[in-house]
């Protein structure tokens, strides 16, 4: 006799991992390596300025936003830092998340309890909600929303239903919930090198990019 | 692996033994019980002290007890706290020895007991909230007061054979 | 057939007050509410001693060593000694061809009425891998199946297939389920169960029937909830307290094995609560995280020593040939890229006004 939730959550954790991950880190390291790979060319005019420093400061400065704009979309702002800062502290402080990075690369951190942990997650599931809300109700933004916005938004939203479902046994079989938990996450590791999601790696590259541009005195030939 | 190098400070500062933490901050090492006891109420004491209490009217209406397993009900440290605290100690108070200990005692609240089972190693074997004039256990059943007839007779029947014999010399 | 329990108790010297702890402790362990406790005991007294055949297959005996460990003379042990145990061929006296007449005897006897009791997976493989007195597992078990009024696979390897189900299965050892499919059957999985869990089965079997069961067969009262729930290590899981190796200070603070590759959350059973060894622990307790051994495939599910969250596959090699692979395609994407704006450049002509005004 089999357990098929089990079974699920074998899967999940097995076959289904590994393709999660082979589609995850060929498809980042395949994007990144592309857009080096494009090159620029050669700068045969040395310029003033110190490019690669306001590059390298740019990855940091654009993290805050710039004046007057809070105040202009708080939503998009506030809910924005919220998400992104209770998605951060869920996945990369939670003890059995810690567990898997450490199984995973042989890294390890101290985590937080489940009740901060738990408040973040509420937090940024309510960002998440907010920031559809002031998405579809502007006309403009609604217009401009792609499937792959929205497919975004969902993916980002189940890991963190599912987490918390599974660790507080709120309905269903633990067993279950945690295999859908863990598939949910490999369904945003399978979306993440070919969505908006990229922007996690890429914002680098384009704030060093547009921060060198900055930094450049001078006109390039 | 580098990213190995660069964390391993913060590896090792999660794996600092708690006392050599520092900071004056006391880091609890209890033991399972002692958590158990300080950690927070479910929420399940008020409903259950409801019961009792619905119970308590039917003992005096009615005079049917009630038997309430506390085993089927998630407890916390804080529920059994708050029980202990609303209920309070009573007057009457018994150990039996029956493979093991069971433990009853009335609380303040006359009618409610507490009837706690071990097994011989002392280890909770079932745990109940009885609302009766007596607990169950306590009463002498019948076929043991038959028993115990049977073994008067018998002793006194060995003491009377005693006596007789004793005349006799 | 005959009431088993009154005199049984007169000739152990066990009073009825006793009998009555034992009922209302029972009650509470079956998952049933208090009141019933008069019908518990009433049917404890009033249940006829039935005919049970044990039959082992392809198992360690750990089960049955489980079992005969609740240390007489406990009213546990009355309870099962209460049963006429008319087939086992670990605990029987008899020997060889007597043996089998026993069993023959007791199908013969109580046809429809007694209890089987397996312990064991079956080898549905070559039926030399496991036979007794000439007969495969397979066989003895449709045989004697075939009259029993229900089925008690005792021990994840009757239930599940166990150890011997474990890859690569070399037996084909199957669970009792998947030959036997017209009979209620009960299972009683653990690695070996808990003693009290076999005997409080015995003893709703005997009292009430064939208990509540869940999906995977389990009765519900003793597999309803994981052993994270009723941990009480627990609280450390919640504060996010884990133990990082079985040496450090968080393992001697008792802190949570979940990194140690506890299975607790994932694993049904009451061990928790009822512990082992008359009550003494349970193995969380003793300091080594859960196995989750009442669960299906338990031997297989990804290691022992791995945590739930942590993959359970080659995920390293995969995760180097997706770099490999990824760098490969992504050096080629760029040469596209490059050979698209040469040829681009190769193919690009001058055009002014008058051209793009000519009819087209």
């Amino acid at each position: 006799m089999n357990n098929p939730y089990f079974d699920l959550l074998m899967w999940a954790r097995g076959p289904a991992f590994n393709i999660a991950l082979f589609i995850f880190v060929a498809g980042i390291a395949l994007r990144v390596v592309e857009i080096v790979a494009l090159g620029r060319k050669r700068d045969l005019a040395p310029a003033k300025g110190n490019p690669v420093a306001q590059g390298l400061k740019t990855i940091f400065t654009r993290s805050v936003p710039r004046k007057g704009l809070v105040a202009y979309a708080p939503i998009t702002y506030i809910g924005g830092y919220i998400f992104h800062m209770g998605f951060f502290v869920a996945f990369f402080l939670f003890g059995p998340h810690i567990a898997f990075i450490d199984g995973l690369i042989g890294v390890s951190w101290p985590n937080l309890s489940r009740v901060i942990i738990e408040s973040a997650v509420a937090l940024s599931v309510l960002a998440l909600f907010a920031l559809l809300y002031a998405r579809m109700a502007d006309p403009v933004r609604r217009a401009l929303t792609t499937f792959d916005d929205c497919l975004v938004w969902l993916l980002s939203l189940l890991p963190m239903v599912t987490g918390y479902v599974a660790v507080n046994k709120l309905f269903g079989d633990p067993t279950l919930m945690l295999a859908l938990h863990i598939l949910s996450v490999e369904l945003l590791m399978i979306a993440f090198p070919f969505t908006k999601l990229m922007h996690a790696v890429t914002f680098v590259m384009a704030r060093y990019y547009n921060g060198a541009i900055q930094g450049r005195k001078g006109a390039q030939s | 692996m580098i990213p190995s190098v660069v964390f391993a400070g913060l590896t090792r500062a999660a794996r600092v033994p708690p006392q050599d933490r520092g900071e004056g901050q006391e880091v609890d090492v209890k033991t399972g019980a002692e958590v158990l006891r300080s950690c927070k109420a479910t929420g399940n004491a008020l409903p259950v002290l409801h019961e009792i209490c619905q119970a308590l009217k039917k003992l005096l209406d009615t005079g049917q007890p009630t038997v309430i397993d506390l085993g089927a009900i998630p407890f916390a440290g804080g529920d059994e706290r708050m029980m202990d605290e609303v209920l309070g100690t009573g007057e009457a108070r018994a150990v039996l020895d029956l493979s093991g200990e069971s433990h009853v005692h009335e609380t303040g609240i006359s009618g409610v007991w507490r009837v706690d089972h071990f097994d011989s190693a002392g280890e909770t074997q079932s745990r109940f909230v009885e609302v009766a004039f007596v607990p169950g256990i306590l009463k002498t059943q019948a076929q043991d007061a038959s028993d115990g007839l049977a073994r008067l007779t018998e002793r006194l029947q060995q003491k009377t054979a005693t006596q007789n014999e004793w005349k006799g010399r | 057939m005959k009431p088993m329990l009154p005199e049984l108790m007169q000739t152990h010297g066990v009073s009825r007050r006793r009998f009555l702890k034992y009922c209302a402790t029972l009650t509470s362990l079956m998952a049933l509410p208090p009141a019933m406790m008069p019908r518990v005991a009433q049917a404890l007294e009033t249940a006829v001693r039935p005919s049970v055949i044990w039959l082992s297959f392809q198992e360690c005996t750990g089960c049955t060593e489980s079992i005969t460990r609740s240390h007489a003379p406990t009213i546990e042990d009355l309870i099962f000694n209460a049963v006429s145990l008319d087939y086992h061929h670990t605990l029987q006296a008899a020997s060889g061809h007597a043996a089998e007449a026993a069993r023959e005897q007791a199908m013969k006897d109580h046809h429809g009425k007694y209890l089987l009791v397996v312990d064991g997976s079956i080898p549905v493989g070559d039926p030399g891998y496991s036979c007794i007195a000439g007969i495969s597992n397979r066989d003895m078990l449709k045989e004697t199946a075939a009259g029993a009024a229900a089925v008690v696979a005792v021990g994840t390897c009757a239930a599940y297939g166990g150890i011997p189900h474990a890859d690569p299965n070399p037996t084909g050892a199957v669970a009792v389920s998947e030959i036997i499919k017209d009979k209620p059957i009960i299972n009683v999985p653990g690695c070996p169960p808990i003693p009290v869990v076999m005997t409080g089965v015995l003893s709703h079997f005997l009292t009430f029937g064939v208990p509540k069961l869940d999906d995977l067969g389990r009765p519900a009262a003793f597999y309803g909830e994981t052993i994270h729930d009723r941990c009480y290590r627990r609280p450390f899981y919640d504060k996010g307290l884990f133990a990082e190796g079985f040496d450090d200070e968080g393992a001697r603070a008792g802190w949570c094995l979940y990194k140690l590759g506890c299975k607790g959350p994932t694993t049904k059973s009451v061990c928790a609560t009822v512990k082992w060894n008359g009550g003494t622990s349970f193995p969380i307790e003793a300091g080594h995280p859960c196995l989750g051994c009442t669960e299906p495939d338990f031997w297989d599910n990804g290691g022992f020593y791995r945590p739930l969250s942590v993959p359970a596959g080659d995920f390293r090699k995969v995760g180097l040939a997706a770099v490999a692979a990824g760098a490969v395609a992504g050096i080629g994407g760029g040469m596209l890229a490059h050979r698209n704006r040469a040829k681009a450049a190769a193919e690009h002509e001058e055009v002014d006004a008058h051209d793009l005004e000519k009819p087209s």
